[in-house]
């Protein structure tokens, strides 16, 4: 190979790979980088459940999967996802106790994330985030809706940012049994 | 001596003063600096400072909460970091991969320099060679040149 075309090449090469990088930069979504607590072990928290009644302290809940929903009233897919996560409720958590489905709204008030329970029939454990949003920064959260799937040892495995799907929930529940 | 000891008082607690307003001052200027190097996760490029989007005001909340309970900024740096990634900083630490990113563009503009120079003198060394070239003067100029120091001559 001459000179002459070894330099073009080269040209070609650099030109090339900043394209490559812009068009890497232009369609990825920064906010789905992975979350850096995949793997790691789940931020513990304790709630009170939004109708007052219970409260719950996620380290207690080792030994069985946990899907841990975050959403809000304010939240317009979390009205699309709603259905979804209390049919998996009803059929593997109260059904069959092979998981445990918990929803914590942040950003939001009781009144009004009680009026969102109460219309898409919600029975799950729901509690609310203080006003800092502690179990929502704790979470990295960029969002809502963001589901984190925890295993029986309360290591983090997966992380769904935007609604979930009866597939999702299905394939996910599969691989931390 | 009561008069010493009251003029030592009002000098210590102008002294305690001052230096609480200093700290103060010390606190603003480290969580103004702490604000603008996160990103909000919410909105599209722009800092926690500049945010009223519900998750900045929390995150600024929590700086400030971490920074009166004496965590350093690098502790403060690292909880968010730990949680969201290094997307959360607005400027990539300045170490391992991320080195590349602050090294190349200082070499991007000392290449393009670079061969702006070397361009530059080619075209120099061009122009010289070519008005150094020794053009042979056509029969008609030779004639002409010829009568002209003829005239000399015979002058």
């Amino acid at each position: 190979m001459s000179w002459r075309s070894l330099k073009f090449w080269g040209v070609m090469l650099v030109i090339l790979g900043f394209i490559g990088l812009l068009a890497f930069g232009l369609t990825s979504d920064p906010k789905k980088v992975p979350s850096p607590l995949l793997g790691k072990m789940a931020p513990d928290f304790s709630v009170t459940s939004l109708d007052g009644k219970s409260s719950l302290k996620l380290s207690e809940l080792k030994g069985i999967p946990v899907v841990l929903n975050f959403w809000g009233s304010w939240c317009p897919e979390c009205t699309r996802e709603a259905p979804v996560l209390e049919a998996f409720y009803q059929r593997y958590d109260k059904g069959q106790n092979k998981v445990r489905v918990l929803g914590i709204a942040f950003q939001d008030t009781p009144s009004r994330a009680k009026a969102f329970a109460k219309r898409f029939g919600k029975n799950y454990f729901l509690a609310l985030d203080d006003d800092e949003g502690s179990i929502a920064l704790n979470y990295g959260l960029y969002g809502a809706p963001e589901t984190f799937f925890i295993d029986p040892k309360g290591i983090i495995r997966f992380k769904q940012v935007g609604g979930v799907t009866p597939d999702l929930l299905l394939e996910q529940l599969e691989s931390m049994l | 001596m009561t008069r010493t000891v009251t003029l030592l008082a009002v000098f210590l607690l102008c002294m305690t003063s001052f230096g609480w307003a200093n700290t103060n001052e010390e606190i603003e200027t480290r969580l103004i600096d702490l604000f603008n190097q996160f990103r909000c996760p919410t909105c599209q490029g722009l800092s926690v400072k500049d945010s009223e989007a519900g998750f900045s005001v929390q995150i600024r909340n929590k700086i400030e909460e971490m920074l009166r309970a004496g965590a350093s900024d690098d502790e403060i740096r690292a909880y968010f970091v730990e949680r969201y990634g290094e997307w959360i900083l607005r400027s990539p630490p300045k170490e391992g991969f991320n080195l590349l990113l602050w090294i190349l563009p200082g070499i991007g503009i000392f290449a393009g320099l670079f061969v702006l120079l070397r361009i530059s003198q080619k075209w120099v060394q061009k122009q010289r060679a070519e008005a150094r070239e020794e053009t042979p003067l056509s029969p008609e100029e030779a004639k002409i040149l010829e009568a002209d120091l003829t005239r000399f001559q015979n002058h």
